[in-house]
């Protein structure tokens, strides 16, 4: 068939190529395709083509589906006419019916109210058979209300639209008023089954409103989402909340809501909606050019102080804005200067903390130029700047020093810092600069001579001097003021029994009595009495009485719950004496260890050792040879998830690797394939070995590790891929943080490892790794020389262009996936660094 | 952490004495058992800025830039309800009934 094109008229895209005509079934397929991607204008044209060749009743309904998207494709853009159109070439094209609520809503929507009303009128019945009748009667109610007053004039008078109406519109305009007795009135007359149903429901929420705004959100969420009512109780739940969720609703509110909004919220002068408008285009994260204009020009409304801090802080990551502030405000001192510059340095990604440092230091320096002294506000900020300063270099070596000198100088500035002292004599103490640690504590007692905490350091600091006396001194005072102060005795206690230790192992046997006698002054309590019993059978051995011995051992046990505990708590004191443990646990006599390995027992046992400090972790290591038989009968033992867990991690700290995989498998044979023990078992296995892994291990870890994070368990997860990076350092790294700063592109370890075993050796072991595949795949790509000289370079720290010259570009590279290496603790302190304000690259 | 002032309602010129008024204040108008959330937030607000030492740590140190809303709430601080009038109601209908076709069609999908 052939006719004239005519000139302008837009061909489908089909259309455009010369080709053969289709088949039907081409043709239809293509259709198909059309309507189900949602391609309904070249739709339309494909079923009107094929309808042209055979009436097919699926081409018709299918027809009918293209023009059905096209018209809603067209009223989502607000064409409303033309989607009237499409719709009712649709019920002539496809002979299906006109009336729909869809067209209803496009008959509102265009202004056509007259026609919809008409076409309700005739319809009446059809529209009730087929059920739709209430829901159009909410539209009109709707319509309506919107000012649309001919929604209800052409419908017959009868019509619960029109009879409920009045009352509607009265309660709309009480309300409007502030008149809530005649609004009351009007919402009673509104019948349950009334069009007007979602609008009373509103009008009784926005009552509630003022009072009771969780009331009213409840009474809102009745109204169904579909209901034409469904945008005035958005804005009513909008107007519910407030802070950052009010903005961010209102973001997604058009500007009618908007504004319904903050009249609502008593925002009712235009300035206020035209400051919200603006506000609300700032964003969440305004761009700080963007908020230094707005701050500035709001600075009256706002506050000039708090407008001229904000701005101050807005130069710390826009530093362009100097010019800005200066012109509103005043020149920044060089104070300001050297202050911003620091905060900027420490939200830097990557602070240099020397850098940092003397920043901080020339705005102290500024401070003393301007008098800064002892009870001013200037010495205030300089107390504070020093102690902050302390706080940023307290963790860098090398610069723990500066912190302490920043922290002693602090309080020539500010003397009455409490936490300072705290903090300046448990460092000293704990570096053993016992002088320092007294001077220290001396003022503070000055200052502070009643206070707890001051009391407390100062006994410490008189036990870590072996100055018992004073310490007992001290532990009266802070006893007179608190008599329940269990910490104190405590710390006495440990303290005397430590040294009675040490006198039975000098044998000073006299000595040693004194200081269980005095050990036993600050003992409350059946473990701490099972403590000094233990330590006087010690003696008693030492002093060659071995049935005393054997008294006080048994008292001892049985206070501190005998079972393993007992003997842990015996070889402690054992060992706190240098005393041969083996030796004292036979001639104490008590009953033989693997009966006592019971439940109970063992589980009492891993929670006491799990809860000692590290300090003690050699002797622990030294005590656990000692119960390795009965916890290996005990692994059979039918302890929780919990429990095995908890071994398991005691296991892993006293560095008991054959026990440890005891435990775990154990655990396997329960909980199958459970990652923590699956990591348990794996790194025990290894242990100390250079071994990589085997394919099955490595299979089982990453299984494990996929479980782990599945289940939110990201310890694990993150301990098991640190297992496998460690183990496989050729499969991409198993993040789930931050990685650790590396020394080279395998890592600290792997570092280590050259040192130990030499660069050679360390390749072969590479080259022999569990992932053969990729080591394969390199050498084919680089031969082994390229390989080697790829390994060797990674291995001594070469960086990314190092690594991508030898491989001709650096995609897939370890090193590449990491963020920058971070500097080493002891890098050296750069030479030329510029601190004077005016050439900080941020000025 | 919200602005401190902002929450309080305080210039950085406050006493100590304003500050612990507004705090009161607030705590009377938000006690933890009506809004805990906010409640905490004024806690920390006033915790922040409740001594002189307490305000000039927070003037050197902190970096944080308020929020839109915080900005717009320091400058509309109206805690007061209005009425709308009808106009708004019908201009919401209005607005409301152009959209309708477009949830209609979501949900449709």
């Amino acid at each position: 068939m052939s006719r004239k094109r005519k000139r302008g008229r837009k061909r489908p895209p089909h259309e455009n190529k010369k080709h053969t005509p289709l088949s039907l079934d081409a043709l239809q397929d293509r259709a198909q395709a059309e309507l189900r991607a949602g391609r309904f204008r070249t739709a339309i044209a494909s079923f009107k083509e094929l309808l042209k060749q055979e009436q097919r009743p699926a081409w018709v309904t299918a027809l009918g589906e293209a023009y059905s998207g096209r018209a809603k494709g067209l009223a989502d853009k607000g064409l409303f006419k033309e989607a009237i159109v499409l719709w009712e070439n649709r019920a002539a094209a496809c002979q299906q019916p006109l009336v729909h609520p869809f067209y209803f809503r496009l008959l509102f929507a265009a202004g056509r109210v007259e026609q919809a009303v008409a076409l309700f009128r005739d319809q009446k019945g059809y529209l009730e058979a087929q059920g739709w009748l209430a829901e159009l009667r909410v539209q009109f109610a709707a319509q309506a209300l919107a000012g649309y007053t001919a929604a209800i004039q052409g419908l017959p008078p009868d019509e619960s639209v029109v009879t409920d109406y009045p009352a509607a519109v009265a309660a709309l305009r009480a309300y409007a008023d502030g008149d809530d007795t005649t609004l009351e009135t009007m919402l009673k007359r509104i019948p349950f089954r009334s069009p007007y149903r979602d609008f009373r429901q509103i009008f009784k929420a926005l009552v509630t409103f003022d009072n009771a705004p969780a009331s009213a959100v409840r009474l809102l969420e009745h109204i169904p989402p579909k209901s034409p009512f469904a945008c005035l109780a958005d804005a009513v739940m909008a107007a519910t909340q407030s802070g950052a969720a009010l903005f961010q609703s209102l973001r997604a509110h058009d500007k009618e809501t908007c504004h319904f909004v903050t009249v609502l919220r008593g925002w009712s002068e235009p300035k206020q909606f035209s400051l919200l408008q603006e506000l609300m285009q700032l964003g969440e994260k305004s761009a700080p050019e963007r908020l230094m204009r707005f701050l500035l020009r709001n600075a009256g409304a706002l506050g000039e102080d708090y407008v001229k801090g904000i701005a101050m802080k807005l130069l710390i990551p826009y530093p362009e804005g100097r010019r800005s502030y200066s012109k509103s405000f005043a020149e920044l001192t060089p104070f300001d200067l050297y202050r911003i510059a620091a905060l900027a340095e420490e939200h830097d990604e990557e602070p240099d903390l020397f850098r940092l440092y003397d920043l901080w230091m020339e705005a102290v320096g500024e401070l003393d130029k301007m008098g800064a002294g002892q009870g001013t506000d200037d010495g205030l900020r300089t107390a504070l700047i020093l102690r902050h300063v302390a706080e940023e270099c307290l963790s860098f070596d090398p610069l723990q020093d500066e912190a302490m000198e920043a922290l002693e100088r602090s309080l020539k500035y500010d003397p009455d810092d409490l936490p300072t002292y705290l903090r300046l004599i448990a460092h000293y103490r704990l570096a053993g600069a016992a002088n320092e640690a007294r001077r220290v504590l001396k003022q503070a007692l000055t200052r502070y001579p009643e206070d707890i905490e001051i009391l407390t350091a100062a006994v410490e600091t008189a036990v870590a001097g072996q100055a018992f006396k004073k310490a007992a001194g001290y532990a009266r005072r802070i006893l007179e003021i608190d008599p329940i102060n269990s910490k104190v005795r405590g710390i006495l206690l440990e303290s005397h029994l430590s040294h009675a230790g040490k006198q039975i192992k000098r044998r000073k046997l006299e000595l040693a009595t004194k200081e269980i006698e005095q050990a036993a002054q600050w003992a409350r309590g059946e473990q701490a009495t099972g403590h000094i019993e233990l330590m006087r059978g010690l003696l008693a051995l030492a002093d060659g009485d071995a049935d005393a011995a054997r008294c006080h051992f048994d008292r001892g046990d049985e206070r501190l719950g005998g079972g393993l505990v007992g003997r842990f708590y015996l070889l402690l004191a054992a060992a706190r004496a240098e005393q041969p443990m083996a030796k004292i646990l036979k001639q104490a006599k008590l009953s033989s260890l693997s009966e006592t390995a019971e439940h109970a027992s063992v589980v009492e046992l891993v929670r006491v050792i799990n809860e000692s400090p590290d300090d003690e972790l050699e002797t622990l290591k030294a005590i656990m040879e000692h119960f390795a038989t009965p916890l290996r009968q005990a692994v059979k033992l039918p302890f929780s998830e919990t429990e095995s867990e908890l071994i398991c991690e005691m296991l892993r700290r006293l560095d008991q690797a054959k026990l440890r995989v005891s435990y775990a498998r154990a655990a396997l044979k329960r909980w199958s394939g459970h990652p923590v023990f699956t990591y348990h078992l794996v790194d025990a296995t290894y242990d100390s070995s250079f071994e990589p892994l085997s394919s099955k291990d490595r299979m089982q870890l990453q299984t494990a590790y996929e479980r782990a994070r599945e289940e939110g368990d990201m310890r694990s997860a993150h301990r098991i891929g640190e297992l496998l990076d460690r183990r496989n350092p050729f499969l991409p790294p198993h993040r789930l943080s931050p990685p650790i700063p590396e020394d080279n592109a395998f890592g600290p370890e792997f570092s280590d490892l050259v040192d130990v075993l030499g660069i050679d050796k360390v390749i072969e072991l590479i080259m022999k790794s569990g992932d053969a595949a990729e080591v394969s795949a390199l050498e084919k790509e680089l031969g082994s020389e390229g390989l080697r000289l790829l390994l060797e370079t990674m291995l001594r720290g070469g960086t990314p262009e190092d690594l991508g010259g030898i491989l001709g570009g650096t995609e897939g590279l370890p090193s590449q996936e990491g963020p920058k290496p971070k500097r080493s603790a002891g890098r050296k302190r750069p030479q030329n660094k510029e601190t004077h304000p005016d050439q900080f690259d941020l000025f | 952490m919200q602005d401190p002032y902002l929450l309080l309602g305080m210039s950085p010129s406050a006493t100590d004495d304003e500050i612990h008024q507004a705090y009161l204040e607030g705590v009377r108008r938000y006690p933890p058992d009506k809004d805990a959330q906010r409640f905490q937030a004024l806690h920390r607000a006033y915790e922040t800025i409740k001594t002189p030492k307490r305000r000039l740590q927070y003037a050197l140190f902190d970096t944080e830039l308020p929020t839109p809303d915080a900005l717009f709430e320091r400058l509309c601080p109206s805690d007061n309800r209005g009425r709308v009038p009808v106009e708004l109601f019908t201009a919401v209908l209005r607005a409301g009934a152009s959209k309708e076709n477009n949830t209609e069609n979501e949900q449709r999908e």
